[in-house]
C-alpha cells in the first residue's frame, strides 16, 4: 500500500523565504471500538514506541474507562497520563484492506491526530519511507494480531 | 577551483498521479475533514463539531470523514513529542 505524505503550507522560519511547503507522512486509519468507528489520520511516528490516540475518541469509540489501564509515559517534552484500551485498527486503499487488534494509549492532542508508532501498528508492516518522492509503503509482514470486533 | 556540487542533484519527475490535496495555509488553526480516502478535503470550520455538521451538509456521514486541526502557519508537527 502505498500513500502519498500529506501536504501543507507554513510559514518560514528564520532563513526562509515565502510560502513553504511541508510534507508529512500522514495516514488515513479506522479506529474500530465496540460501539462506533471514527476515520483518523495518523502520523506514521518511528520514534514512539506505541500507538496513540486523541483522548478525544476514548468515549466515543464505546471504551470504557472502568477497563481500561492508565499509565504514565514519558515523551521528549515531558510526561503524559495514558489510559490503554484494546481495539481494532483497519487501514484501506483502494481494494486492499488490513484490519487487527492493537493496545492503544490514548492521549490528549490538540491537533486530533493519532501517533502510530511500533506497537500495535508499525510492527506489523514493513515501511519504506520514500523521501525523495514524498510517499511511503506499507507492506503487511504478517503478524496483525486477530481483530476482536465485528463491525463495519 | 571547482564548483561547489549540491550533496545530491537527483531529479525526480513530478508525480502526476499524486491527488492528495495540499492543505492551504489560510486553514491555520482551523478544523477540516477529510475524504473517506484522505485525499480531499471536504469541509472546513473553526470547532470539531461545526467541521462535522459542514460535511454532514456536503453528503458525508460523520463515520466517513476524518476530521483533525491544522496546526498554527509557524508549527511544523511532531509526533513523539507532543
Amino acid at each position: 500500500m502505498r500513500f502519498d505524505y500529506s501536504e501543507r503550507e507554513v510559514d518560514p522560519l528564520p532563513g526562509e523565504f515565502g510560502v513553504q511547503v511541508i510534507h508529512e507522512p500522514i495516514v488515513l486509519v479506522r479506529f474500530i471500538g465496540p460501539s462506533q468507528t471514527y476515520l483518523v489520520r495518523g502520523l506514521l511516528d518511528t520514534g514512539a514506541s506505541m500507538t496513540l490516540a486523541p483522548r478525544f475518541y476514548f468515549q466515543k469509540l464505546g471504551m470504557s474507562v472502568a477497563q481500561s489501564e492508565r499509565v504514565r509515559l514519558r515523551t521528549a517534552s515531558g510526561t503524559v497520563n495514558v489510559l490503554l484500551g484494546a481495539l481494532d485498527l483497519e487501514v484501506r486503499l483502494g481494494s486492499s484492506s488490513y484490519r487487527w487488534s492493537a493496545q492503544v494509549g490514548f492521549v490528549p492532542r490538540a491537533d486530533n491526530l493519532a501517533l502510530l508508532g511500533h506497537a500495535g501498528f508499525l510492527d506489523h508492516f514493513s515501511v519504506t519511507f520514500d523521501g525523495l518522492r514524498k510517499r511511503v509503503t506499507l507492506k503487511p509482514n504478517g503478524t496483525f494480531p486477530a481483530p476482536i470486533f465485528n463491525s463495519a | 577551483m571547482q564548483k561547489p556540487k549540491a550533496a545530491s542533484s537527483k531529479k525526480v519527475a513530478p508525480d502526476r498521479a499524486r491527488k492528495v490535496q495540499a492543505i492551504p495555509r489560510d486553514y491555520a488553526g482551523n478544523w477540516v475533514a477529510w475524504s473517506a480516502d484522505g485525499r480531499k478535503i471536504v469541509a472546513v470550520a473553526d470547532s470539531f463539531r461545526a467541521c462535522e455538521q459542514a460535511a454532514e451538509r456536503a453528503g458525508f456521514r460523520a463515520d466517513q470523514v476524518a476530521i483533525d486541526r491544522v496546526p498554527a502557519s509557524r508549527q511544523r508537527l511532531t509526533g513523539s513529542g507532543m
